[in-house]
């Protein structure tokens, strides 16, 4: 029975490595902006969708642009080109909320209240706007059972995606870690957290920055969202269940840490794995939801401050 | 905009609100009193969602029952009527939506799909008194005067299944089950049936709706070496977990009871063998797709079935009783009389509300689901 111990660190890696993705970006925007942007789930469904779009849609909608969805379900070249659209999809759309939507409410001096009805209401509506547009259905990116590859990681099985996940998320925070430490931006990034009014004061473009940040966070976010689509698979009503998953990550990290979110993430994930190695699966959530209630009660600054 | 006109404005959109509906319930009186009744079945299912195709299955069969029955009786008293209101698979909506149904849509009879909506449909049935017939496995769904049961039951496919394992030479089973009344009632079947064989589960793991992350109940199975997986659930869990499995090298087949086509994707389990509910004639197939251009799918038979029986049961309690209209409790009683061929059989309804119908052994084939004749 032991032989499962390499696999159930396996499987919380990479289910904390998914949280962790989505935690990155939450974080960053929440550690600016200060609200709970529940749209950030379903700008990861906008991700995973934009490929599906470009490597299976696209190809039927005509001799003119066979070639083109050809070049797309191509191997790696295909794979890479596709996820980038994906990830500047998922940007622009994070750009668009906050330019026509979250910037309004700003403006408007708009209270945490009001923030989170709207992002719940933009979230609502882009997911109605994918069922209408792909359907309800279960589809996955992956072309087939053929096209999975595995590697053996000390007896734990791990695929190629999966490996490319747990990759990412540490390329990803170490990079953001470091811009954010060492850029101007960075910099106009702590201060906006800090205090807004006085960051604009001493002369921060808040708005700008602000920006900056919703498209890097959706821009992660949109990562998360294809290789959800090419490990598990997509549906629009998939960014609920992620985005519930990095907000727990992100609380019992700290909230506003980027390095937090990602602790969070897969102290989660092997909680998660090891709580139902011996219990029934049913009992997953259960248990994610009672380690955030414990980090709630006992620390609820998370396990770093931000 | 002043105050009087926004009042002119409300009080006209009430008047126009209030005109609307008094039309419209004087048209449906004076229709029924010239051309006779028209009795309306009303079905809770989903239209939206991972499993609306069984949802539009459903509606079609039960549409072409009527269409049949209006073909062959040009110049009947009576006409039917199919009324669905979209649950989207969610048991919260099934509640309101047989209440809409009943209070609204004045419906003489219910259909639902899934013991989960079964289950909520039970005791609004009973309360009511409107027949409600569930396409679910659970079998507490045919409890009470007024609530019936079209689906194989779980022992009669159990039966099967282990048969099909035992010629096969299977001995130990891992077991996925949807945490949802009728895969359980399937599970804790199983689990007795497999007293007293060479049969063996040697994992069993539960898993609620919404899971998208198999890999460690999968992992905690495939510890235990079984010679078959076992996955039974809905779409898109189905789906993630046969994923899940292949990305797992297992290196073993996959079966299930029903699984496989509760999901429209059924050529994901390409090659497999499964256990499925009753299956639909010949000639039912033929109908389906001359009418609607495409397959029928999961359930789509019952509804069928389940349609002509209420028909059928109308038009007798109509006969018994001429000048009188047709009641639901006519219909219920009607019904335990109920002696026709059907999509999937013989339909008769015993004494615990059943209509029994035999298990089929199928397998995927070019990625759809095939018969494996005897």
């Amino acid at each position: 029975m032991d032989s499962i111990i390499p696999q159930l660190i396996a499987n919380s890696l990479i289910a904390g490595a998914i949280y962790a993705l989505v935690a990155l970006g939450f974080n960053l925007i929440y550690g600016t902006t200060k609200f709970f942007n529940l749209t950030h789930g379903v700008v990861a469904a906008i991700g995973g969708y934009t490929v599906y779009f470009l490597t299976k849609k696209l190809p039927g909608l005509g001799a003119s642009i066979q070639p083109l969805g050809d070049f797309f379900n191509s191997g790696t070249l295909g794979i890479i080109v596709t996820t980038i659209i994906g990830v500047v999809v998922a940007a622009s759309v994070g750009w668009l909320l906050n330019r026509f939507l979250f910037k309004k409410l700003r403006e408007r001096k708009a209270s945490q209240m009001v923030f989170l009805v709207a992002s719940l209401g933009a979230f609502t509506c882009l997911q109605a706007f994918l069922a209408i547009l792909f359907t309800s259905q279960f589809q996955t990116l992956s072309s087939g059972a053929g096209d999975i590859v595995t590697f053996n990681v000390f007896g734990g099985i791990i695929t190629q995606v999966q490996l490319a996940i747990i990759i990412s998320v540490f390329v990803i925070m170490i990079a953001l870690g470091v811009y954010l430490k060492r850029s101007l931006f960075g910099k106009s990034v702590e201060a906006i957290s800090d205090n807004e009014q006085v960051a604009k004061i001493v002369g921060i473009n808040t708005e700008k920055t602000i920006a900056i940040v919703c498209v890097i966070g959706s821009a992660i976010a949109g990562l998360a969202g294809v290789f959800v689509g090419y490990d598990t698979g997509l549906e629009p009503t998939m960014g609920m269940a992620l985005l519930l998953k990095g907000v727990i990550a992100s609380i019992i990290g700290g909230i506003g840490n980027v390095y937090g979110g990602v602790l969070g993430a897969f102290l989660l994930g092997f909680v998660e794995n090891f709580g139902i190695w011996k219990i029934s699966g049913e009992w997953k959530d259960a248990i994610a939801f009672t380690l955030l209630i414990v980090f709630l009660l006992v620390r609820p600054q998370g396990i770093l401050k931000r | 905009m002043n105050k009087t006109k926004i009042i002119i404005v409300i009080v006209a959109v009430l008047l126009a609100v209030w005109g609307i509906s008094s039309y419209s319930k004087s048209n449906s009186t004076s229709q029924t009193a010239s051309t006779g009744q028209v009795i309306k079945i009303g079905i809770s299912g989903p239209l939206s969602g991972s499993l609306a195709f069984a949802g539009e299955g459903i509606r079609n069969g039960a549409e072409l029952a009527i269409h049949e029955f209006e073909k062959a009786n040009p110049t009947s008293k009576n006409s039917y009527k199919v009324v669905m209101e979209d649950d989207g698979f969610d048991p919260k909506r099934t509640a309101s939506a047989l209440n809409k149904l009943i209070s609204v849509d004045k419906v003489s009879a219910l259909m639902t799909f899934a013991s989960a909506a079964g289950n909520i449909a039970n005791p609004i049935a009973e309360k009511n008194q409107i027949v409600h017939m569930g396409i679910a496995s659970d079998p507490n769904i045919a409890k009470g005067d007024y609530n019936f049961i079209h689906w194989t039951p779980p022992f009669e496919e159990v039966r099967l299944f282990i048969e099909e394992l035992q010629k096969r030479h299977i001995k130990k089973v891992a077991v996925f089950g949807a945490n949802i009344q009728g895969i359980t009632a399937v599970i804790d079947e199983l689990e007795k049936q497999v007293q007293g064989t060479d049969i063996q589960i040697v994992s069993k793991d539960v898993f609620n709706f919404g899971t998208t992350d198999f890999r460690t109940i999968v992992a905690k199975a495939k510890a235990t070496n079984p010679d078959i997986y076992v996955p039974i659930a809905f779409s898109p869990e189905l789906e993630t977990l046969s994923k899940q499995l292949k990305d797992a090298n297992i290196g073993k087949p996959l079966t299930s009871l029903e699984g496989f086509e509760l999901t429209d994707r059924p050529d994901l389990f390409e090659g497999y063998w499964y256990v499925n509910a009753a299956d639909s004639s010949d000639e039912f197939r033929t109908a389906y797709k001359n009418m609607y251009g495409k397959e029928q799918v999961i359930a789509t038979a019952n509804a069928y079935d389940i349609t002509k029986m209420i028909i059928d049961s109308a038009e007798r309690a109509s006969k018994a009783n001429p000048g009188k209209e047709v009641s639901s409790s006519n219909i219920k009683d009607a019904l335990y009389n109920v002696d026709i061929q059907g999509a999937l059989g013989h339909l008769k309804i015993d004494k615990d509300g059943f209509v029994l119908t035999k298990a089929v052994t199928k397998i995927i084939q070019n990625g759809k689901p095939v018969r494996i004749e005897d």
